[in-house]
């Protein structure tokens, strides 16, 4: 059986280099945003220009690494191996200071605590093939 | 729609409808499938294949090419291909429309098909894989939604519905209504792979999770099969075999941004809340106008939310608006009366459009909507792209 796109794996897989860039930073443990050099609105997804202005000048700002959950899943069936030995597992919508909302998963709380408006706080876990994935957890302080 | 745009009301009309048997482990490859509910459309439609001078297709598994050859269409005077995931059959329509409507063709073919069981998640015994094709998403997909595990369209949809859940406290039985009426109506229609298995709320509610806040009997069928329906000149399709399915509007519509739903300022503001207005006013008609709806059932949930972006209630009420069978064949709004994706079969929403024409022809058999002039077909796909269009007979 051949692969289709629809097997998931952990590793990103950058096709420009605004994503190789996002994932370099995170390969830092350095959660950053894009932030336009002409009003200063942040952005995520990384794109080449400005939806706000239009400016095509940007540069990479470091995130303070701390939001609110906005939503999130539970998966109870996972689609690909790599997850079988998680699951259950959520997969959050993180609303962050900065402005920006993230996708990323869960660490260090069940998730039937999960809420909505709950504070979180970035932290970074080593992938298998090398880099660092940001996942959140509840906020230590406030 | 402004003063200067196109009107394309009432200017073309479905007049073929064909579908294949809808099944789970089709063994033979998806053009063929799309080829036979082709012919059974145009025949039914009472045209020569030779009759067929448009093409449009979503980016499945054959070309406008590939079947003008096998038709014997040697002067194809339009094709096109729309790339709105379950969300292009309906799109494909409004596109059949203009072309007609510009003067461009004359009988559009308008269709789909797939293995979509046996062969787009691996399975041991597929024997003919395919891979849909979702440009507009794939780099999110690979870069911020699969490294946590979320892949699948099930997951994603997930975070619109929690979030409506929390926000406005829509229960799980509201959920329920949905499925429940699906299942219903698919027990009238022989093409159902669903007919003879009845659900009552209990069952829906004691099914497993998938992915929170859905569950099992929250999710569309996987289905191997295709349809096909044909879009000619309204001034023509009055002289064909049956009476014929006036398409008096329909619009397109995106999220904003489309291609990243974690990031969208307003969630709940979906395709369909951009083009349901534009609909509605082309036809100069209020969702309350219409006999019956056929909307996109992806998952229980997203019927939801289209029911609240075409305004058939205030936000966060949607709830209130599906108890008490609202959605079922006695009841105000009959919805998916074939069963829908959730009930019938997956065949991306053109099996809704296919069932919209029968109701309008008055061949709904047992769950005919009685002296049913009026209907709407929705479509929702890649990330909640959303698609409108308006029927009469
Ligand atoms: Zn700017």
């Amino acid at each position: 059986m051949t692969d289709t796109q629809f097997i998931p794996n952990p590793a990103p897989q950058p096709t420009n280099y605004l994503d190789e860039q996002f994932w370099e930073n995170c390969a830092n443990k350095i959660l950053s945003f894009q932030c336009c050099h002409d009003c200063e609105t942040w952005r995520h997804i990384p794109r080449f220009m400005c939806a706000n202005c239009g400016s095509p000048n940007w540069g990479w700002r470091e995130s303070h690494g701390r939001g609110t959950v906005y939503t999130w899943t539970v998966c109870h069936m996972p689609m690909s191996p790599h997850f079988e030995k998680d699951f259950p597992y959520a997969v959050l919508v993180v609303d962050m200071e900065e402005g920006v909302r993230i996708t990323a998963g869960l660490r260090e709380l069940d998730y039937r605590e999960l809420k909505v408006g709950l504070p979180v706080e970035v932290i970074f876990e080593p992938l298998e093939g090398g880099g660092y994935l940001p996942f959140f957890r509840p906020r230590k302080e406030a | 729609m402004s003063d200067n745009s196109l009107d394309f009301r009432d200017k073309a009309a479905i007049v073929g409808i064909g579908e294949t048997d809808y099944t789970r482990g089709a063994l033979r490859p998806s053009s063929e499938m799309i080829l036979e509910s082709t012919r059974i459309a145009i025949a039914d439609a009472g045209l020569k294949n030779t009759d067929i001078d448009g093409i449009i297709l979503p980016p499945v598994m054959i070309t406008a090419e590939e079947i003008a050859a096998n038709l014997g269409i040697e002067d194809l005077r339009y094709s096109a291909s729309i790339n709105m995931g379950g969300a292009s059959p309906v799109t494909a329509l409004q596109t059949a429309a203009l072309a007609i409507s510009a003067g461009i063709a004359n009988n559009i073919v308008v269709t789909v098909g797939w293995n979509g069981s046996s062969a787009l998640r691996p399975k041991p015994n597929a024997k003919f894989p395919e891979v849909i094709s979702i440009p507009a998403l794939e780099r999110t997909l690979q870069n911020y939604y699969f490294p946590y595990g979320s892949a699948s369209p099930v997951q994603m949809y997930a975070w619109i519905a929690m979030r409506h859940m929390q926000t406005f406290g829509v229960s799980h039985e509201a959920m329920g209504a949905v499925a429940l009426a699906c299942r219903r109506h698919a027990q009238f229609n022989d093409k159902a792979t669903t007919r003879g298995q009845e659900l009552d709320m209990e069952g829906y509610l004691n099914s497993r999770w998938i992915s929170e806040p859905f569950r099992l009997f929250d999710c569309c069928l996987e289905t191997d099969g295709a349809c096909t329906v044909i879009v000619s000149r309204a001034d023509q399709a009055k002289d064909l075999r049956h009476k014929p399915a006036y398409i008096m509007a329909a619009a397109e519509g995106h999220p904003y941004p489309a291609d990243d739903i974690a990031n969208r300022p307003d969630m709940f503001h979906i395709g369909l809340s951009n083009s349901a207005p534009k609909a509605f006013a082309m036809a100069g008609l209020k969702p309350t106008d219409m006999d019956f709806l056929q909307v996109y059932d992806c998952f229980t949930y997203v019927v939801l939310l289209q029911l609240e972006a075409m305004g058939f209630c205030e936000q966060g009420a949607v709830g209130e608006f599906v108890k008490d069978g609202t959605l079922e064949i006695d009841g105000k709004f009959p919805m998916n009366t074939h069963g829908g994706l959730h009930s019938q079969a997956h065949v991306w929403g053109l099996n809704h459009v296919v069932e919209a024409t029968r109701q309008l022809r008055g061949d709904g058999g047992e769950v005919q909507v009685k002296d049913a002039e009026l209907g709407l077909v929705t479509g929702w796909g890649d990330f909640g792209d959303g698609s409108l269009v308006i029927l009469r007979n």
